[in-house]
């Protein structure tokens, strides 16, 4: 599940190594544009639908806080 | 008759709304209704006495939509737009209303879609034009009334246009910005845009936007 969030980040942004252990919103490698298209990717990618409520920058800013937030859904680890 | 445009900022996005219509006549337009309530526009509709017939949509933003569900409960009006928009605005995820305010809302498709009417409309003795224009969203369409281009997102005055929210594309964009140049330049057509100052089509260069 790492892996797959790591590739759809990087699919998203490019340019930036998203392996690295920063807060993604903080360095400004992900802005709130972004942030749409990574919800639309998992959504898809993972066939859930992340909730309104949960659409908060706290919950894309690492890849611990995104995979806690598939698990949430229901994504199996 | 020549027609009025007004333009009417949507709130509390700062988009643009417009009302067409022509002096005498009952019936008129509204592009892009962005504001939930639309108190504005019903206020101006009633100092004028009139009503709209069309609300017409150019993509699906929350932000140019808002307002469809109170135009369409307190008039009897058909709201048009493309195939894509249609299917866009009844999501609150698609027509990204839920990025906004975690909430969102949603709006019934379109009662009519342009590709069923070929791309045209024929209101009070003129011809509207719907053009394809994908590259800010794939739903995007430019709307020709006379002389008025309303283009929504895709052109702004001084501002790059966004692609990269889901269905942008920067080559769709330069093909629709380069088929719109072809069919516009030198025609003394104001582009009405999505957000902020209408202006001359031939102002614009490409480059500007993308």
């Amino acid at each position: 599940m790492k892996q797959k969030v790591i590739n759809i980040l990087q699919e998203i942004r490019p340019e930036f190594d998203f392996t690295q252990e920063v807060n993604f919103i903080d360095q400004g490698m992900l802005d709130s544009f972004d942030v749409v298209s990574l919800v639309s990717a998992l959504d898809e990618t993972f066939d859930i639908s992340i909730d309104g409520m949960d659409i908060l920058p706290e919950n894309f800013a690492t890849i611990d806080s995104i995979v806690l937030l598939l698990i949430k859904n229901g994504v199996q680890s | 008759m020549r027609i009025i445009v007004e333009q009417i900022p949507n709130r509390p996005i700062d988009s643009n709304s417009f009302v067409i219509y022509e002096q005498g006549k009952n019936s008129c337009i509204v592009i892009d209704p962005g504001t939930e309530d639309c108190a504005e526009l019903i206020e101006f509709f009633e100092k004028r006495s009139i009503t709209p017939a069309y609300i017409l949509l150019t993509h699906e933003h929350f932000d140019h939509i808002w307002g469809v569900n109170k135009l369409k409960e307190k008039f009897d009006c058909k709201l048009i737009c493309s195939s894509v928009c249609s299917e866009r605005i009844v999501a609150r995820k698609k027509n990204m209303s839920v990025f906004y305010d975690q909430v969102g809302f949603e709006t019934a498709p379109a009662d009519i879609v342009t590709e069923d009417i070929q791309n045209q409309l024929e209101w009070n003795e003129h011809k509207i034009i719907f053009i394809p224009a994908k590259g800010h969203t794939k739903s995007s369409i430019c709307i020709l009334i006379d002389k008025n281009l309303f283009t929504g997102d895709t052109i702004i005055r001084n501002t790059k246009t966004v692609i990269k929210l889901p269905g942008g594309s920067k080559s769709e964009l330069l093909e629709s910005l380069s088929a719109l140049r072809l069919r516009f330049y030198n025609k003394h057509v104001m582009i009405q845009p999505g957000h902020g100052e209408s202006f001359l089509f031939d102002e614009i260069k490409d480059q500007e936007f993308v």
